[in-house]
């Protein structure tokens, strides 16, 4: 029969164009993920802490606290990358290091994240971006430190993660940077 | 009568000799069967001594990168046979109970540990460490954590694709000026956790600072 090559040929080209379409959903980032730019140690030997948690790791410790921590393993389970950059800052560094700062600080207001704490206290400026789907869920959150004397830190959580529950969690683990977090953003 | 053809019913020395029965049809498709699966196996088990593991690959980026001489001072791996065996052997040994059950978690480790001849260039160590978790990441291992404090370097990989918390892996470095190691180590992360909450009561701590 004709048609039968034409029929073969369209479910291959169907076929195609889905795990295409499904291949460029994977690696299309999380809308709660920032990205903060190529950070190095400092040449000077400086403090340089990079953690990076992916949902692999992440929920295989869900798994392993399901039995003994219920909650706080339903809370891992909404999160989906943990990255956190610590770095010292001395004077070869210092400019652009605040640069960076900066510039995550105005990408994270021109996409529409919402500034829940803001703190400048001497030599400290610190400031935490959420970005929320509604009221259902946080979908990421960021947290900027920079310490001009002696380090910046930069931290992003990427997930599906429900306000109350951040709340719960600094609660149960006596955080209080999450007890403010978590009540910043069950108010907004 | 001719010598040449004995008579019937006369038994020669030879014709003595019995004639095993040859085997049956389904005998010897079992027996090609377990010879395949001995051959299988044991090429299994030179394919998997063969192949780089991810600790040799990290040891081998990082001595190429960090240049200089390294002398290796300790290398020791233990497979999963050699670990089950250990298990084995220690049960018949009066061990405290907490030492059968770190004994029951791990899988496999391996440990090298070298001393560089004269003091490596530290400021390599950028650069080694991302070539590192480029060969790392051919493995399908990423780059968990990485701490750079004055002269010290620890970094930390695991699997792209853990699959179970029954058989985790991890792969540590740590170099300084006078040392670099590398740990890699597979376990079940159950019993491991279970001794970690029995010997801290981490439980009971977060209860109480909770209140």
């Amino acid at each position: 029969m004709k048609a039968r090559p034409i029929i073969l040929i369209l479910t291959a080209s169907l076929t195609l164009a889905a795990l295409v379409a499904v291949a460029a959903e994977e690696t299309a980032p999380s809308p709660g993920y920032v990205e903060f730019g190529k950070l190095l140690p400092p040449a000077s030997g400086g403090q340089f802490i990079e953690v990076n948690l992916k949902d692999n790791l992440i929920s295989m410790v869900a798994r392993l606290a399901e039995k003994q921590e219920p909650e706080i393993a339903d809370l891992i389970r909404g999160v989906k990358q943990v990255r956190v950059n610590v770095i010292g800052v001395g004077d070869e560094n210092r400019d652009s290091i605040r640069q960076t700062i900066q510039k995550v600080r105005t990408d994270l207001d021109t996409r529409g994240w919402e500034r829940v704490v803001t703190v400048q206290e001497g030599k400290q400026d610190i400031g935490v971006y959420v970005k929320t789907r509604g009221t259902e869920a946080v979908e990421g959150l960021v947290v900027t430190v920079f310490e001009a004397e002696h380090e910046a830190i930069l931290v992003n959580i990427v997930g599906d993660i429900r306000p109350e529950k951040v709340a719960l969690l600094g609660e149960r683990l006596n955080i209080e940077p999450l007890k403010k977090v978590g009540a910043a953003l069950n108010k907004s | 009568m001719d010598s040449m053809h004995p008579a019937a019913g006369a038994a020669s020395p030879a014709s003595r000799v019995p004639i095993p029965p040859s085997p049956s049809p389904r005998r010897r498709w079992v027996t090609r069967g377990a010879v395949i699966l001995l051959l299988a196996g044991l090429g299994w088990m030179v394919v998997g001594c063969l192949r780089e593991t991810e600790a040799h690959a990290l040891r081998r980026v990082l001595l190429s990168q960090m240049g200089g001489d390294w002398q290796q001072q300790v290398h020791v791996r233990i497979g999963p046979i050699l670990c089950t065996c250990v298990r084995v052997a220690a049960g018949f040994l009066d061990l405290e109970p907490e030492v059968h059950q770190a004994l029951s978690a791990i899988r496999g480790a391996e440990v090298a540990v070298y001393r560089p001849h004269a003091r490596p260039d530290l400021a390599r160590r950028s650069d080694a460490l991302r070539h590192a978790d480029e060969v790392m990441r051919q493995q399908d291992w990423d780059r968990v954590v990485a701490v750079i404090d004055g002269h010290d370097l620890v970094a930390v990989y695991a699997p792209s694709r853990m699959d179970s918390p029954r058989d985790a892996g991890c792969c540590v470095l740590v170099l300084d000026p006078e040392v670099l190691v590398v740990v890699s180590a597979r376990a079940d992360l159950q019993p491991l956790l279970e001794l970690v909450r029995t010997k801290t009561r981490w439980p009971q701590r977060l209860a109480r600072t909770g209140t």
